[in-house]
Order: structure tokens, then sequence, then C-alpha cells
């Protein structure tokens, strides 16, 4: 009552408490004791204050094991005491050593699936963290439109900019953004190939994360002959020292290293080497002086817009949209959208500066990871529930001697997870082995960046857990469930009832997944063989292709000609801006024709050479090809034109010759056609024939393509080069074979069907393993059997039947369920192609018999050897 | 048997406890060590060895008498063991022999 009311000072109660809650008992009255005396020393000598924290610091300086209380540790259960669990593990690596065939298999189908797993984890990992690295990554939109005939389009002229940087609130910064795919550069007459050079205004730098060296987009980027370069392109160029160094472009402008800065990260949509101011391309390409141009485009000329917190996007993309209406003359854009910046990388219909990765790719990379998996986890449960039999007897003992039925679903899991952790060691070499082969499965650069950080180690983590906790439940349920009795009295039998057991549909699964990965593998080849060997229409045999460097220049270029056909290597030369196919430069042309439906068309053009057509073995529907009086004819009301076939469908003729004198415009100028070409394919096979307008513009030929004798491949290559080389001395020199180019159109598919392969042979293998271990499983149990029915005079062959037969109808079972998902999958793969094979019957039938034949090829392996066997050693011991 | 080790600081806290004689308890051994050596202990340390020496069995414990100081709590007095008189005595006898070994320039001079 009188402390109450003196209120001394007394040890902080929260600190006391603590003590109290954590302290073990047999403890707390001297250690208490012992506080709270010297609390009242402390007390006396340095004040309360000082008391208080010198408490708190004691009181959380006995958090040590001797003070802490411990749970009732002297009556726990002897299952857990540290000898039983070092006896656990002694138990599971003894039962892992002893069936050293299972802990093998086991163990070989574990590491592979998961290898493989882990590498497409960082594929996709990889591929999701485009760009997610900026700051404002949320508030920068790419601008995308749709053109009035419905096609979405990725160029942004510079009027569009002007537009959102002046007159629309919300916006913080627009720039365009130009790419070039590779330049020509000159430093100290060294000749270079520039890839990846940009122009780009000061802007578009400040909106993106990017490390300065030297320089800052303020003063690099705004005036006329300035470049940015990278680290890594000044230490090519310049050995490190760049500042202030000059480059020629193109051999047309010199630049001025004006800034330095770090190589950007290979996850980016924008991998700047080289960044020339925008200043200089409009001196360069003059059509880009007028800032308020609405119309015109270049795919490469992107648009990229950061907009201030809490402004919608959809908002300013409807006030572009809008604002088409004014420009209408220069325009043919229907609308504009603004697509978030992490979500560039995953559109295919962009024509992007690094590569674009489609979003179902990412999704098919992650099934395919989760089901070879899946295939490897069923072999662990159907071997699991195979040794059953064996280890009846240790788990009956175990249950006689106390264990519950958790100690021993506990000791299996344990079990599982040290094979399942051996097995995420050896996938993860594997996986940092397979990663650097990333590329050539798939268009990933995966490899470039580093992959073992505290995520991979996650999914690792949490990997290992669920598959532990997949193949370890059903057997561990299963073993536990045994009773005692029983399994020691020897009557233990594992007796299937049902017409289908567990294990034979976990068999099926496994080879449903595998066989739908072979067929598909299938017609992917397929479907790359048919894109390979096409006729496209025109003759892509012994073509070289050098791009020109002076294309508008014709006096050097028939030099050039001239000097070629001189050699008896060369057969034939011609110019274009393109050869026939190609995966750049298209230009286009808005074709107003009163027999077009709504009176006009976007047609493809194309400047041709004279000899254009007969050096891709075109051949004329109707008319001429362009000759060298329509070339000489210098400005006339009216320009001669080729049009291919689709062309004068879309016009409306069926009857070629008809349309020859027909009049049309495009570019506001009038044309007339005088000749019609039969259609070829003069874009990738994913796409339509293309309405096709041909006209000689000696202004434009960029390509030159030249045919060489085959077989004297090595000397007209030397010759191009030589003569190339005397005539433009200041460019690079890069010949390039048309074949190659038009594979390289294919890149993607290709690379599809690479990592189906690759993923067919590790399934297929993964359930061949499973197979070979049920069935060593089943010859082991029917050794006496087979002893038995060879003395009494079964062949050979009719064992191998015997055994085989039960394991092959699953596989029958697996093809027939397999098939008709195969065809599903691949139909919708096959959707995209505008030119695709046909799904051949005999695909299925081929892949199920290549799948039967390897299954059957495991499963023989076994049941001849044990068929084989003398049966006096089978029956000799009982 | 292995032979016993005893930790500088276990022995620091031993020494006190037989320096002490029968009035060894956590508090009172933190402040003479405090006193007789300068350097600075804490409570828990000192408990914490002295757990380790009752393991060892050099020292034994029992509770005493409860002081108004301690609301009511009891100490728990400590006494050095026959055990760690003995271990005491070994490693000074240990250290002396030691000394003993050291040439003359080491000792500290007892003569001019």
């Amino acid at each position: 009552m009188k402390r109450f009311f003196r209120m001394s000072p007394s040890p902080p109660v929260w600190a006391d408490r603590f003590l109290e809650w954590f302290c073990s008992p047999d403890k707390l009255e001297d250690i208490q004791g012992d506080l709270h005396e010297e609390f009242y020393y402390q007390l006396e000598k340095k004040g309360l204050f000082n008391a208080h924290l010198n408490y708190w610091r004691d009181v959380l300086g006995f958090i040590r094991p001797f003070a802490i209380k411990h749970k009732q540790d002297r009556f726990s259960s002897p299952l857990f005491s540290p000898d039983m669990i070092r006896n656990y593990f002694k138990v599971a690596f003894r039962n892992l050593q002893k069936s050293r065939l299972y802990s093998t298999i086991n163990l070989i189908g574990l590491s592979l699936g998961l290898g493989v797993a882990i590498v497409l984890f960082w594929i996709v990992r990889f591929e999701y963290s485009f760009d997610r690295f900026h700051t404002n990554v949320d508030r920068i939109y790419h601008i995308r439109s749709t053109d009035k005939f419905g096609e979405r389009q990725s160029h942004t002229p510079q009027g569009v900019i002007k537009t959102l940087q002046e007159h629309l609130p919300g916006v913080e910064k627009a720039a365009n953004l130009y790419g070039m795919e590779a330049t020509t550069i000159k430093v100290n007459n060294q000749v270079y190939q520039q890839k990846n050079t940009f122009f780009a205004p000061p802007e578009l730098l400040e909106m993106l994360d990017i490390t300065w060296l030297k320089g800052s987009p303020g003063q690099s980027l705004n005036a006329p002959g300035q470049v940015v370069i990278d680290d890594e392109t000044a230490q090519r160029l310049f050995n490190g020292d760049a500042m202030g160094k000059v480059i020629r472009y193109e051999n047309a402008v010199d630049l001025i290293v004006t800034g330095v800065i770090h190589k950007m990260p290979v996850q980016t949509g924008f991998p700047m080497q080289m960044i020339v101011s925008r200043e200089t391309l409009k001196q360069l390409q003059p059509e880009f002086k007028n800032d308020d141009y609405w119309g015109g485009g270049d795919s490469m000329n992107q648009g990229f817009v950061l907009l201030k917190a809490g402004t919608s996007s959809e908002a300013i993309a409807r006030e572009l949209t809008k604002l088409i209406q004014k420009h209408h003359e220069e325009s043919d854009v229907a609308s504009y959208e603004l697509q978030p910046l992490s979500q560039m990388h995953f559109d295919t219909t962009n024509d992007p500066f690094n590569y674009a990765m489609p979003k179902w790719t990412l999704y098919t990379l992650s099934s395919i990871a989760g089901f070879l998996v899946i295939i490897a986890c069923i072999n662990f449960i159907n071997l699991a529930t195979v040794q059953a039999v064996q280890r009846s007897r240790e788990i009956g003992i175990r249950k006689v001697l106390g264990s519950s039925r958790m100690h021993i679903i506990m000791q299996f899991f344990g079990e599982t997870f040290l094979l399942v952790f051996a097995a995420l060691i050896l996938g993860s070499l594997i996986a940092s082995q397979l990663v650097q082969y990333a590329d050539l499965l798939l268009n990933t650069k995966v490899a470039l960046a580093p992959v073992w950080n505290i995520s991979t180690l996650l999914f690792l983590l949490g990997g290992g857990i669920v598959i532990t906790f997949l193949s370890g439940f059903y057997p561990a349920l299963l073993l536990s469930g045994f009773e005692p009795i029983k399994v020691l009295k020897s009557q233990f039998v594992i007796i299937n009832r049902q017409r289908f057991s567990l294990r034979e549909s976990l068999v099926v699964t496994q080879f449903v997944i595998a066989q739908v990965l072979v067929i598909c593998m299938f017609f992917g080849i397929k479907q790359v063989q048919y894109f390979y060997q096409k006729d496209l229409g025109f003759d892509k045999r012994a073509i070289i292709t050098v791009r020109m460097p002076d294309r508008r220049d014709g006096v050097i270029r028939e030099r050039f000609r001239h000097q070629l056909l001189g050699h008896p290597e060369i057969k034939d030369v011609t110019f274009g801006l393109t050869t026939p196919a190609s995966h750049r430069d298209h230009w286009w042309g808005n074709v107003l024709y009163s027999g077009l439906p709504n009176g006009e068309e976007t047609f493809r053009l194309q400047h041709i050479d004279t000899s254009y057509f007969r050096f891709f073995k075109i051949s004329l529907a109707a008319g001429r090809s362009i000759t060298a009086t329509d070339t000489a004819q210098g400005h006339t009301s009216s320009i001669p034109i080729v049009i291919n076939e689709k062309a004068a469908h879309d016009m409306g003729f069926q009857n070629m010759e008809k349309v020859l004198g027909e009049r049309l415009e495009f570019w506001g100028m009038k044309a007339t056609v005088v000749g019609v070409v039969k259609d070829y394919h003069s874009e990738d096979l994913r796409s339509n024939l293309q309405a096709h307008a041909y006209f000689y513009a000696s202004w434009n030929f960029k390509t030159a393509s030249i045919r060489i004798d085959p077989a004297q491949k090595q000397a007209a290559l030397q010759h191009i080069r030589t003569h190339w080389q005397t005539l433009f001395p200041n460019d690079y020199y890069e010949p390039k074979f048309l074949d190659d180019d038009l594979r390289a159109l294919y890149d993607n598919e290709r690379k599809f069907s690479n990592f189906l392969i690759l993923f067919a042979c590790v399934g297929i293998f993964i359930g061949c393993l499973g197979l070979f271990g049920l069935v060593s499983f089943v010859v082991t149990q029917r050794t006496k059997e087979m002893g038995i029915r060879k003395v009494l005079g079964a062949t050979i062959s009719s064992l191998v039947a015997l055994l085989s037969k039960d394991f092959l109808k699953l596989v029958v079972i697996a093809f027939l369920i397999a098939s008709p998902i195969a065809w599903y999958a691949m139909h919708r793969w096959l959707q995209d192609f505008v030119y695709k094979i046909d799904m051949d019957w005999w695909v299925f039938v081929m892949a199920g018999v290549l799948a039967m034949t390897i299954a059957l090829l495991t499963v023989s392996f076994q049941s001849i050897k044990a068929a084989l066997e003398n049966p006096v050693k089978s029956l000799r011991n009982e | 048997m292995k032979r016993t080790y005893l930790g500088e600081f276990e022995e620091l806290v031993l020494l006190t406890v037989a320096l002490l004689d029968a009035t060894a308890y956590g508090v009172s051994i933190t402040h003479e060590i405090v006193e007789q050596t300068g350097r600075s202990v804490r409570l828990n340390q000192v408990h914490a060895a002295l757990h380790r020496l009752e393991e060892k069995g050099m020292v034994s414990s029992e509770m005493g008498e409860a002081t108004a100081e301690r609301g009511g709590r009891r100490k728990r007095l400590f006494v050095v063991t026959a055990y760690g008189r003995q271990t005491l005595q070994d490693i000074h006898s240990v250290r002396n022999h030691l000394w003993n070994l050291l040439p003359d320039s080491f000792k500290p001079a007892t003569s001019i």
C-alpha cells in the first residue's frame, strides 16, 4: 500500500516480463534476483536512466542457451532424438545404396528433368525481365498504331512526338528513336561495321536508366555531329579513350564523340551501342526535318513517351487518335495506342530493335519444364512402390518397435529429399552447362545475363520441396500403411484387383507426355523443312548479295557490274532495292485505282533494274519487263510499271493481258502497267502473297545480287571482294548468300523445332528409364516363373513376348491418347502460317512406331536377359 | 578421460569464487571482477561462466538467503569444489613452472 504512493523506482516491468517469458524456471529466481540487485546498485551509482538501460541490456544478454526455457525435452520421444535422426539418414543412405539401380534411374531422370527445368526457368525469368530495370518503367509507353487497312504498325512520325510534347497535358517527355541494323564507320582510316546504331534526341536518354560514364543527354546529344558510344565500343574503336575523337559515319558525315555510356544490359529493347544525335539524322535524311509531319514512316523510327504519374495511357491514346483528323491528309493511321514498355518485348507485330519473344513460347516452355519434372516424379513413384515389397519387413519391424505412421512417412520423405537434393545439385550442373547453348535452341540471349542469384536459389529450394512432396507423397502413404502383423508373417502381397493400376496409369501418363513431344517434334521439323524447300517462285540458288554503299551513283554501279561480268565465274549481276524476298527494306505505297476495293490498297513497291526478272528467273504472265528505253525516258507524265498477278487480281482482272495499259497512281506519281509477272513469295511463308508494283528507280538500288558459278565459289567471292574494295574503299564489305538470308527468316521456327527435339529426347529418355526400372523389377519378381516355364519348354521368344507385352500395351494406349492432343497443339501452331504442311497421318504413325521401338528396346534388354538365364540358377534355392 | 580445460574468463571467475569464499553469487562476483581487474564484465557473462563451471564440476551451488533488495528472491551461492581447487592449483603450478624457465631478462627486476 505504501509503495503505491511512494513510486520508488523499480526495474522496467516489460523487461522483467520478457525475462520471465523466456527464462527457464529453475534459473529465473537467481538471475532475476541478481538483475534486481544490480539495478538498485546502478540506480544509486549512475541514475535511473542508465539503470534502466543497463537492465534491458542485461536481460537481452541472458538470451543464451543455458538460460532459455526448453520445452520438456526431458520426456520427448526417442524417435526424434539426435541418435535416431542420424539413424534415419543412415538407413536412407543404405537403402539408396542397396537398390542402386533404382536410385541411379531416379537420380538420372530427376537430374535431367531438373536440369532442363532450371534452364527454362532462367530463360523465362530472363525474358520477363526485359526493360524492367528502368526506374520509370511503369510510366514509359511505346507508341503503336493501326493503319486504315487494319495493319499494326510500330513507326511513329515526328509530328506525333511534337504534339505529345507540346500540346498534351500529362506527358512528361516524348521522343523518337531511330535504329539502324548495321552501319559502316571509319575511325583513323580503319573501316568497321557498327551494329546497333541509333539516332535519338536527349529526351529519350533522359527517360531511360542509362549510366553515363562521360557526358550527359543534354550536352552530348543536342547538336548535329554528336555521338555517344558505350564503353565496350569505346574500347573496341579507341582503346578506351574516346572523348573528342572523330568517327566517320557511312562515309557521309563526321561525328565527334561527346559522351560514353555504360554498356546496356542484355535484357533491353534498346541495345544501343552508338547513339547519334537526332539533329544529325535531320541532316542526313531531310524528310525528318519537318517536325510537324504526321505522315510517312519507317518502322525503325519508333516513338516513346513518358507520362506524368497518374496520367492514364488510354486517355493520351484517345487524344492522339482524335488528332489524326487534323492530319488526315498526311497520315493513314486509324488509331493510336500506348503499349507499356514492359510489354514491348512480347509483341511480335513490332519491328524490334532487339528480338521479340511471344508469350505463348514462354508458356510452352514453362509447361514443358513442368511436364519433364512430372515424368521424372512418376518414375520415382513407380519405382518406390515396386520396392515396397522388399521394404515391407523393415517397416513392419519399425512399427513393432514403436514408430508411428507419421514417423515412417517422415522417414520416407527424408529419403526422397536426399535423392531430390542430389538431383538438384546434378541438375544445376547440367543446367549451367546447357544454358550456354540456349540461344541455339531458342531465340534468347539468356547466356549473356547472370543466371545464379537469389531467385534461382529460391526456385531450387521451392522446386526441391514441391518435387519431394509430389514424388514422396504416395509412396510414403502406401508404405506407412502396412499392417505390421501381416508383413512380418510374410502374408504380404500387393494384389491388384483393379483392371488398371495406378502404376500403369502413371506409365501411360509419362508416355502420353513424351509422345506428344515426339509428334510435335516431327511436325516442327517437317514445317521447317517445308520452309526451306518450298519453291518460292524465283531462283535463289548460288546468289551472293552485297549492300551497295552509294545507292544513287549509277556510274560507279555500272562500273562494278562490268568489272564483275568480266570474270567467267560470275554469271549475272542485277540491282534492286532488295532481292525478291527480304527481311528489311519493305517499301510500301498507297495505290489509287478505281477497280480496287475502296479505290485504294497498299502495294509493296520494288525498285528494280532492267535485268531483275531475268536474273531471278521470274517469268512474265503478260506484257513485258522494264526495258532500257523506259529508263531513258526521263520525266514523263506516266512511269511504266510492272505488277504481279496478285495486284492484277486485286485490281479486278482475271485476264492478265487486259491489265496492260491500265493507269494507276501512287506517291503522287502516275503509272502505266506494262507487264504482269507471276506471283512469288516476297515475304516469309507466314504471310500471304503481297500485291506488288515494280518500277525502275536507279536512285534506290540498295542491293547488288550476283549469280555465281557454284563450282567456282571461292574464285567468284575473291573477285567480288577485290572489285568491291577498290570501288568502295570506305565501306565495310559483307557478302551474304541469299540462301542463308532466306533461312534466317525462319530462325524462330528452326529454333523452336530444335528445342522440341531436345525435349522430346529428354522426355522419351526419362520415360524409358522408368520403364527399364519397372521391367527389371518385374523380371526379378518373376524369375522363378521364368525358370519353371523354361524347364517346361517355353522358348526364349515366347518368354520375351510374355514380359514385354504388358508394357507395350501401355505404350500403345499412351499413343492413342497422345495423338489427338498433339494434333490439336500442332493445329494451333500451324495456324500462324499461311503456307504450311499437311498434318499427314503417317507422321503420327512414324512417331508412334519410334516411341514403340525405343520402349521395346528398353523392355527387351531386360526381358531377354531374364529369358536367357539358366533356370537352374533361379530354381536352385528355395 | 579428457582433461577439462578452463577458458581464461572461466579461470578468472573460478578464482573470484574462491576469493569471495561463501559469499560468491552473480552480482558479487561481477563487482569483484570489475573492481579487481578493471575489465568491464556483464552479469550474463558471469552467469554463463558459472553455468559452465558447474557443468564441469569446478563449482557447486546452493540457494542462499533472501534479501529485500532482491524483491525477496534468494541468491545462488557458489563454492569451489575440490576438483575446482585442484584445477586452479594445477594451472598455477604450470604457470609458475613456466615462469621459472623463462630467461632472466624477461623477469621483473628484483634488485638493481
